[in-house]
């Protein structure tokens, strides 16, 4: 249940939103905006002592209230034992009009997939996923000349956006000696 | 060892783990694989090992043995669904 502050907050937006012209419905709003309230310097949370202004003859509260406005969805992939990113997709970066032409995209992936030594271009140019054109570059991991099973870096870019939206990176080092992964 | 080797090796291993008679041999490669000693789940040891993936086939059912190129052994077994 929402307190008070935040109902308060969320009134202050869809007033200042209806001066503006816009009525969005309530769970249009909650998908788009989230308010949050902040711990104050000097609570459980906070980053200092600040004491909360007074004016003479009233008492006030002092609250923090911080509102997200939601850009995209951004998922991460973790590896869990090392911390490194695996993936990452934003399929906002998807949409757009600048299409690149396949040696740039090329070109595009190549600057973000920092590529690792080992790593060898197995195929890349445009694919239909879903419907929509998407360049696709993806590099395998070879040992001296040796393929290294299951690794792979794939860096996708929009062809409607010309903008990468997703990599995906699965390699390790290889080692023969045995150890924990 | 070379791909001959290796294919000697995998035709001989082929009964011991039930790879039919039908199969046909396909294919060898080396690749690196990740073998993990023992049970598998939390604290395994995991090394890569250099192998020669031999695959047998008949129509769309496939076999493949891993053997490794130091010991000659057979160290994974991959099949297709029955």
């Amino acid at each position: 249940m929402k307190d008070e502050l935040e109902s308060f907050a969320w009134s202050h937006i869809e007033r200042k939103l209806a001066a503006a012209g816009a009525t969005p419905s309530g769970s249009d709003l909650a998908r788009w905006v989230s308010v949050h309230r902040q711990a104050l310097p000097g609570e459980a949370g906070g980053t200092g002592t600040t004491p909360a202004p007074v004016v003479a003859g009233e008492t006030q509260t002092l609250t923090r209230l911080a509102i997200y406005f939601r850009r995209a969805d951004l998922t991460v992939e973790l590896n869990a034992n090392t911390s490194e990113p695996m993936a990452w997709i934003c399929s906002d970066f998807a949409d757009g009009n600048a299409p690149l032409t396949p040696p740039e995209a090329l070109r595009l992936a190549e600057s973000a997939a920092e590529l690792p030594p080992g790593a060898v271009l197995a195929h890349q140019g445009y694919e239909d996923l879903g419907g929509r054109p998407v360049f696709v570059a993806h590099w395998e991991h070879r040992e001296q000349g040796i393929l290294v099973e299951r690794d792979y870096l794939r860096v996708l870019v929009s062809g409607h956006s010309g903008r990468i939206f997703a990599i995906q990176r699965c390699w390790h080092q290889v080692d023969l000696a045995p150890s924990v992964r | 060892m070379d791909e001959a080797t290796a294919k000697q090796i995998a035709g001989h291993a082929r009964p011991a783990h039930d790879v039919p008679a039908s199969y046909a041999f396909r294919s060898a490669e080396p690749r690196i694989i990740e073998i993990t000693d023992g049970p598998s789940g939390t604290g395994a040891l995991v090394r890569d090992v250099r192998v020669w993936i031999v695959r047998f086939q008949a129509g769309v059912a496939w076999a493949e043995l891993a053997i490794d190129e130091a010991t000659g052994s057979v160290v994974r077994v991959q099949r297709s669904r029955a």
